[in-house]
Parts: structure tokens; C-alpha cells; sequence
């Protein structure tokens, strides 16, 4: 039953370290929390869904689909709804407010055209496990750590490894010396929304296959939200590792002290993370602008 | 600038009035120069359960309509859309109470709703007859009743007995481990006088695990329950829960039986995790496969050209037992009353309800609860990815 | 190098208003092309004023920039350096987080030829441009004398190193011109003195057009051929550093009023 759990940890986990990576990426570079993060996720859910019951693709183009469909949709809304705040240079305490209205509005929006009922995804994945013993692993969820994994590593590569990745830092550290640098920070913002939209279309066709499509599927962004908390707030890796660690704790509170309590355990020890190390695991020092 | 506002004014106006006079056409069904009783009823006409409050209204107005057109004394309906929302369940509750002036107000399925107005039932000294789960709805505690509610269904205590029996003694299994939302009394309240009865009787209760609203992965709780190797889990929630938590518990290689309640017979269910919940067991208030319901599943097709849901019984059963208050005061003297003589006179009928043929059910109101406490009940099993009525059944 | 002339760079009636308050008024100034063009002024004259109108980050109300006749007036701030205005800041701006050499590396952005469907799909073509970049940034870093620190974190730098990380970066991009504003500010007089050999060397080197905003009156005696005195906004007098040292006006703005007169 102890590496059962450990797999079921990792596998939850993934999904947190996915939510939490696009959430984190804002907040590096623009610092500011877009609570529409969890609406794209479910804009993604929708993609997927959308795409596979009309055309009937398999898994990997259904997941490039939403990831592309997301991607596009997070830059329109940064473009709408964050730019023109942005550039307005007032307190990023709007954004806040406006990705809040964006989300709800996306809810609505998706709401209207698919209507509130609980969709489901034809089969994509077969039933069969990988392996039955000593430990079940059930094919969605190989499937799945895989894919996250190839995402992490991707958006590593584009960060550390190339000239958009070396713009999208530099802004986060210094978006006025960037500009200097002939970085077009426009550009690069949209990039960076663009790939928290791919990742979130990830996530999303994931979430939908795994816990079926509905618009409320965003609210899953809560427990995305406290891994990157968890492994320091504008840390890529910090949310990579906060996500894994949020997963594998919650099962091993429910698993191994008792699921009435693991709610609020989990919470208190968020708390606590914070009060010992406001940072997070791997975050770096928040230092407020002038 | 002034005239779009006075154009939009002039609109918003035109709309309430539009709606004021629908309301009033409504409102004014049932009246005539006779002598008549308003009843009042809450359904969940909109919102999430909508097919339920749906199928409850139609199935009241033919009720009513029969009535009318039987007896010298009319029954005057007006009926008040609660959304599914608890607030909202409330603000009608007051209206139908206060400006309808309803002797007894009919509804709701929604237990959260009846905790809700439950005590403005105490403060104004109206019945209600409700086909909520929650034995909270008439005794909100242990040594607390209340007088003004009453329950004319099984509650869950007899859904979690009924669950317990029927899988000790039919389906002869022996080890159940639980998987509930700690949350909702939906499922606490099945949970609990199912483990007592399962446990009292013999079987044994391998593990009991919870989860939060929100939460969408369980497998972690069902990894736990598993390793306990039960012969079945109970699920006793909502069809979603119950639907993730299937797919989950298969994926992690259970192959037992799922237990339920009435959170289990929805077509969503069926959809999401067809498959996964094959070959699983609950119990529901009835069956239309079950010959007994056949006339109202006519009647209802008949008039509204699509097929009820099991509220429609549901209400059926509040129905029976108004009739029978109402036949036992007399229908003449009873709209003879103040309406403060009629709210109490159905009250006290209410409660000396005995052996009162229902839809379903036999129906006795037990006066220490103001519910039955004993009622049979549908076996339903899932074959072919399809519901299907297995037998009544009734604990001993 | 078509810097060997030096570029000719020039602002007219440069003006900015905020909120009521004229911070810029009608200000112009003819850099010395190829050579090192001092404005000088006390804090709040509008000097940084003046740099942030010329890069970009503030729109002018009125005037017009040009760079060798190039009207650069109200573009973006990006397109501005990609013109070939390299600047450094009063308060270093260094991405600090990360290394020396890839703060000079972000430099190269603009030159370097592929996009992200390149990154994406075309691994040896990244390889090949990042090369090209490494190679451009490590001659950046030669010239200012930082080659050994290279693997550094930009943070974990003293802050002589990183004025100069940050002149390395700014002429990484190759401008044509470049601006220092107040570049001995928080400096110990050791490494000022080393900053007027590394401008001085650049200068020399590359043929490079500098203006240089500064309180530091030594190293404005010993870098700038042609001074702008600045007051509330405004240029009050220009020419070498003893003509405008000597000018009544600036005598007035500096020692109060009748001080011409004693």
C-alpha cells in the first residue's frame, strides 16, 4: 500500500505542479495572481472536449489542440483584460479584480454554449493498467506523469536554453532594463501568457478525462494555487516541487492519519510553511518594488 | 442621455408588469365562488435539479386538477419556484405563508431547503409535508421535534437500514467498506444507521473514509478501503462523486460491488462511469418498472408527453396523506376554518396519519418523528449500463 | 565600425509636463559626436528626466530626438535600443538573478535570428545563433574587463562591477550612442577613478558617441568635451566645463542670488 500511495501522490501531485507552473509563471514575471488561471484550465477541459467528440482524435493531437485553443485564448484575455490595466501602470490590485471578472465571465460564457451539465470524454485511454503488481498503475495517469513530465522539461528548455526564455526572465527581474535591451516586453508577456495557456489546456484535457467536464472544473485551481505557495511564488522549479510535495502529503495524511482531519492538516501545514519560511520551499525573496 | 433612461425605465416596467400579471393568472387558478383550501407547494422549477421540481409541479397539478374535479370543495395551488437555492426557499416560504395564506405548504426534496424554513414552519404554525431525506427536516435534534413537519417518505435512516439489510441477507456480503462526503448530511445521515444496522446484524465495516465537496480525487481514501479487501463499498453520495470515485476505486483494481442511495439514479451517472458502476446495488423510493407505479407513469406521459421522474411518486405520497387529513376533518368544515383553525386541524390530522395508501407506500407517520419509520423500498441494480428495478424490499 | 565617426545625436525642445508641473522645458542639446557630452544640474533639475524622454519610457509633450538625423520621438522603449540608444541606469537595473553572462546575452535579443517555432523544431539552428551570442556577449564583457566573472550571479556582484555589467550589456547591443546616468553614483573614489579610464577606453576604443549625466564634478572635468547646466528644467547654460562653470547663471542657480556679483 506504501508506494500505491506514494503513485497516487505523484499522480495528484502532477496535476498540482502543472496548475501551479502556469500560475507561477505569471506571477514571476508580472507579479500579479491571475485568478483566471483556473477558468483557462477549464476553457481547456472544453477544448479537448470539443475537439475529440468532433473529430474523434486520439490523445496526443486532442492535447495539442487544447494546449494551442488555450494558449490562444489566455493571450486574448491578458491582451483584454491585463494590458490596458498594465499600461495604465495603476495598482496591480485591479488585475486581481479583473482576472476575478474574467473568470466568472468565462464560467458564464462557457456555461451558456455547453450548458452546466457534467460532460465526459469518450474513452481516450485504454482501461488496462500498466502494471498490476506490486503496485496498480492505471494507464491515464502513466500516461499522464509522462506528459507532464515532457512539459516541465519543455518549459525549462524554452527559459534557461533560449533567447524568449532569456527575454521572459529578464523582464520578471527588470522589465524597464529589458525594454532597454530591445525586448519588446508586449511580446513577451504574451508569450509567457501563452505558455501558462498551454499548460493550463494540460492540464485541463487531463482534469476532464480524469474528474469529467464541467465549468466549475477551475475551482481544482485552489489546491494549484497553494503548491505554488507551497514551493515559492514565482519559482518555476519552486512550483514544480510544491506541487509534487502537496500531492504526495495529502495522501499520506489520508492515508496514514485520517481523511476527516488530512483538510484541515494540510492547510495548517501551509500556514505553518509560511510563518517559518515565508518564501516557500524554493522561492525567492519577494522584494517590493519602489 | 435622459431619453435612454426613460426608455429603459419604461421597459423595465412594461417586463414587471408583464410578469406581474403572469403571476397573478397563476395565482387565480382554482378560484371560483366555492368554497376552497390554498394549498401551497416550493418546487425547484429552475436551477441545477430542475427536472425534479419539474416533475413534482406537474404531478401535483394533476393531483389537483383530479381533486377539483371530484370534490365540492376546490383546492386553490399556487406554486413558488425556490431555484434549488436555500435563500431563496426561505423568501417563498414567507410569501406562500403570509401573503398566499396556504393552510399547508407542499415540497421540498431539498433537505438543506426544509432545515432552512423548518423553523418559520414552528413560528407561523404552518404545515409542511416534505419528501426530504434528512431525518433533521422534522426532529433538527435528538430530543427536538418539529411540530409543523412532517415527512412523508423513507429518510435516510430507513434507506441506510433497508441498504444494510438487503446486502447482509440478499446479497449476502459480508464486508462493506464506506466512502462518504463528511460534509453533506445527504450521505452522514445514510451512512450512520447503515453502519449501525450493518454492524448490529453481523457484517462488518472493513473501512470508513471521507472526503470534502470539493475534493475530486479519492483515490488515496479508496486505496486505504481496498487494502481492507471488502466484499462491496458503500457510496452514498451524489452522481458525481459516485461516478469519480467508481472510475477511481476500478482503476485501482476493485473489482466488488458499489452500494448507494437515491443520489445513484441519474442518466449522468450512467454516462460518466457506466462501466465502472456495472453490477452495483441501491435502494430508491420506487421503481416505474415496479407494476405498482404504472398508472401514474401513464398518466403523467399522457399529459405532459415524457416520462416522470421518481418525484413525481414522491409527491404522490404527500398528496395521499393531505387527502386523507382532509377526508378525516371534512373538506366543508375544513374550508369553513380560519385559516389559523385550518393549519392547525391539518396539522394534528397529520400526525394521526395511519395506514394511508400512498403511491408507493402504506404510509403511517410515526407522531414521536413525524416520519415513517418503516417503508419498502426499490432495489435498483445497474445491468448493460442501464438501471433496473430488481424488487420492493422492506427491512423487518 | 561605423562608430569610428561617431554618431550624431541631438534633442530640440524637449519638453514634458507632469500633472501641472514642467519637469523638461524646451531643452536642447547637440551631443559631440564621437566624443563625451556632460549634463550637469542638482537633483530634481530634470536631468533623468531628460534620458527617460530620449529612451522611450516617458512620451514628450513637445520636441523631437533624433539620432544621425533619425527621428526617434515617442517610439517604444524597445525599438528605441534596437535604434541604437544604449543607456544604464542611476539605480543599477540588472536582471539579478541571473548570471553575468546572460545578462549581457538578453542584449543580444534583437539579433539574434529565430523564434520560438525555431526552438521549438530547429535545435541546430538555437545552437548555432546562441554560439554567436555567447561569442558577442563574451567580447562585451572583454571590453569592460568582467571576463572572469562571467558565471557570477548578477546580484552576488560589488556594485563598482556591476556599473560595469551593466555598460557591458548596454554596448553589447552596439549603439550608437550611448547614455550614462550618473554612473559614479554609490561608487568609492577608487572605483570612480577606474570608471573614468573604462568610459575613457570605450570612448577611444569604439569611437562611441557617450552622453553622461553627473554631479561628480571630477569626472566630468576629466571625461566631457561640452557641458549642459540644467535648472528646474530647464538648460541654463552650455559649452566647456569652465564656460559654464563661470556662467552667471548657473553661479546664480548654484550659490543664490548676488553671488555673480562677488
Amino acid at each position: 500500500m506504501f508506494w500505491q500511495q506514494v503513485f497516487n501522490g505523484l499522480s495528484a501531485g502532477g496535476i498540482y505542479a502543472l496548475i501551479a507552473v502556469g500560475f507561477s509563471l505569471i506571477y514571476s514575471i508580472m507579479r500579479y495572481i491571475n485568478l483566471a488561471h483556473g477558468s483557462l484550465i477549464m476553457i481547456g477541459a472544453y477544448i479537448g472536449y470539443a475537439v475529440v467528440t468532433a473529430t474523434n482524435f486520439p490523445l496526443i493531437p486532442a492535447l495539442l489542440a487544447a494546449a494551442a485553443g488555450t494558449a490562444i485564448v489566455s493571450v486574448i484575455v491578458e491582451r483584454l483584460a491585463f494590458r490596458p490595466i498594465r499600461v495604465r501602470g495603476v495598482s496591480t490590485l485591479y488585475i486581481l479584480v479583473s482576472s476575478m471578472v474574467v473568470s466568472i465571465l468565462l464560467q458564464n460564457l462557457v456555461m451558456v454554449i455547453f450548458g452546466p451539465s457534467f460532460r465526459t470524454l469518450p474513452q481516450l485511454v485504454s482501461d488496462v493498467p500498466v502494471v498490476t503488481h506490486p503496485i496498480n498503475i492505471a494507464r491515464l495517469d502513466f500516461y499522464m506523469m509522462i506528459v507532464v513530465v515532457l512539459s516541465l522539461v519543455s518549459l525549462n528548455f524554452v527559459l534557461y536554453r533560449t533567447k524568449a526564455g532569456r527575454a521572459m526572465r529578464a523582464v520578471s527581474f527588470n522589465p524597464k532594463a529589458a525594454a532597454l535591451m530591445g525586448v519588446n516586453t508586449d511580446r513577451v508577456v504574451s508569450l509567457a501568457f501563452a505558455l501558462a495557456g498551454a499548460l493550463a489546456g494540460i492540464a485541463g484535457i487531463f482534469l476532464g478525462i480524469k474528474y469529467s467536464v464541467y465549468p466549475q472544473l477551475g475551482e481544482l485551481i485552489l489546491k494549484g494555487f497553494v503548491a505554488s505557495v507551497f514551493g515559492g511564488l514565482g519559482s518555476v522549479a519552486g512550483a514544480v516541487v510544491g506541487g509534487l510535495a502537496l500531492g504526495v502529503i495529502e495522501v499520506f495524511l489520508i492515508a496514514y492519519g485520517s481523511s476527516s482531519f488530512s483538510p484541515v492538516m494540510i492547510y495548517a501545514l501551509l500556514v505553518l510553511i509560511l510563518l517559518l519560511r515565508p518564501r516557500g520551499i524554493l522561492g525567492r525573496i519577494v522584494e517590493d518594488k519602489v | 442621455m435622459k431619453r435612454k433612461r426613460l426608455i429603459f425605465v419604461t421597459l423595465m416596467l412594461l417586463v414587471s408588469m408583464l410578469f406581474l400579471t403572469a403571476c397573478g393568472q397563476t395565482a387565480g387558478q382554482g378560484q371560483g365562488g366555492a368554497k376552497s383550501i390554498t394549498i401551497g407547494e416550493l418546487a425547484d422549477l429552475t436551477g441545477p435539479t430542475a427536472v425534479w421540481g419539474q416533475a413534482q409541479d406537474n404531478e401535483l397539478k394533476i393531483l389537483v386538477d383530479k381533486w377539483n374535479a371530484e370534490n365540492q370543495v376546490k383546492l386553490n395551488h399556487k406554486v413558488y419556484d425556490y431555484k434549488a437555492n436555500t435563500q431563496e426557499a426561505v423568501s417563498s416560504f414567507n410569501k406562500l405563508a403570509d401573503q398566499e395564506k396556504v393552510a399547508v405548504v407542499f415540497g421540498t426534496n431539498n433537505s438543506n431547503a426544509n432545515l432552512a424554513f423548518g423553523p418559520l414552519a414552528e413560528a407561523k404554525k404552518v404545515p409542511v409535508l416534505s419528501h426530504a431525506i434528512d431525518p433533521h427536516s422534522t426532529t433538527p435534534a435528538a430530543d427536538k421535534l418539529n411540530q409543523y413537519s412532517f415527512l412523508t417518505v423513507a429518510s435516510n435512516i430507513i434507506q441506510g437500514k433497508t441498504m444494510a439489510a438487503y446486502t447482509l441477507d440478499k446479497l449476502n456480503l459480508k464486508k462493506v467498506g464506506v466512502l462518504y462526503d463528511q460534509g453533506n448530511s445527504f450521505a452522514t445521515t445514510m451512512e450512520q444507521p447503515f453502519e449501525e444496522y450493518f454492524t448490529g446484524h453481523g457484517g462488518t465495516i472493513t473501512a470508513k473514509e471521507v472526503f470534502t465537496s470539493n475534493d475530486v480525487d479519492y483515490s488515496s481514501q479508496l486505496t486505504k478501503i481496498i487494502s481492507t479487501n471488502p466484499d462491496a463499498i458503500l457510496l452514498p453520495n451524489y452522481y458525481k462523486q459516485i461516478a469519480l470515485a467508481a472510475q477511481q476505486a476500478r482503476k485501482l483494481g476493485f473489482k466488488g460491488v458499489f452500494l448507494g442511495h437515491t443520489g445513484w439514479p441519474s442518466q449522468a451517472l450512467l454516462e460518466m462511469a457506466g462501466k465502472d458502476v456495472e453490477g452495483s446495488y441501491f435502494v430508491n423510493y420506487g421503481s416505474f418498472e415496479d407494476p405498482q407505479l404504472q398508472n401514474l407513469q401513464k398518466e403523467y406521459t399522457d399529459k405532459y408527453k415524457k416520462a416522470p421522474e421518481i418525484n413525481a411518486a414522491m409527491i404522490g405520497e404527500s398528496f395521499a396523506v393531505f387527502t386523507d387529513a382532509v377526508k378525516k376533518i371534512g373538506a366543508d368544515k375544513l374550508a369553513a376554518m380560519s385559516l389559523e383553525q385550518q393549519r392547525q386541524a391539518l396539522r394534528d390530522a397529520f400526525e394521526k396519519t395511519r395506514n394511508v395508501q400512498g403511491v408507493m407506500n402504506n404510509i403511517t407517520i410515526d407522531p414521536k418523528t413525524h416520519r415513517p419509520e418503516t417503508a419498502k423500498m426499490a432495489i435498483i441494480t445497474i445491468k448493460d449500463a442501464k438501471f433496473k428495478f430488481v424488487e420492493t424490499y422492506q427491512v423487518k | 565600425m561605423s562608430q569610428a565617426t561617431g554618431a550624431r545625436f541631438e534633442f530640440h525642445n524637449l519638453t514634458k509636463v507632469f500633472g501641472g508641473l514642467v519637469a523638461v522645458n524646451d531643452v536642447t542639446v547637440e551631443a559631440v559626436a564621437g566624443g563625451i557630452t556632460g549634463i550637469i544640474g542638482s537633483n530634481g533639475a530634470g536631468k533623468s528626466t531628460v534620458f527617460n524622454l530620449i529612451s522611450g519610457f516617458y512620451k514628450p509633450d513637445a520636441g523631437q530626438v533624433l539620432l544621425e538625423g533619425q527621428d526617434l520621438t515617442g517610439r517604444q522603449p524597445h525599438e528605441i535600443a534596437a535604434a541604437g540608444v544604449g543607456r544604464t541606469f542611476q539605480n543599477i537595473r540588472l536582471f539579478q538573478g541571473m548570471s553575468v553572462l546572460d545578462n549581457v546575452r538578453t542584449a543580444l535579443h534583437r539579433s539574434l535570428d529565430y523564434n520560438v517555432f525555431h526552438a521549438l523544431l530547429r535545435l541546430p539552428k538555437i545552437r548555432s545563433e546562441e554560439k554567436r551570442a555567447e561569442e558577442a556577449a563574451l567580447e562585451a564583457l572583454e571590453l569592460v574587463g568582467m571576463l572572469e566573472a562571467k558565471e557570477l550571479t548578477g546580484s552576488s556582484l560589488p556594485y563598482g562591477l556591476q556599473r560595469r555589467l551593466e555598460i557591458a550589456r548596454a554596448l553589447a547591443m552596439k549603439p550608437k550612442i550611448l547614455l550614462l546616468d550618473e554612473p559614479a553614483a554609490g561608487l568609492n573614489p577608487g572605483e570612480v577613478a577606474d570608471l573614468v579610464n573604462l568610459i575613457r577606453s570605450i570612448n577611444a576604443k569604439l569611437g562611441l558617441t557617450i552622453l553622461v549625466i553627473e554631479h561628480h564634478m571630477d569626472l566630468v572635468a576629466s571625461l566631457c568635451q561640452k557641458v549642459f547646466a540644467m535648472n528646474f528644467g530647464q538648460v541654463i547654460a552650455g559649452g566647456t566645463l569652465a564656460e559654464v562653470q563661470n556662467d552667471p547663471a548657473v553661479l546664480e542657480a548654484y550659490l543664490g542670488k548676488g553671488a555673480s556679483h562677488a
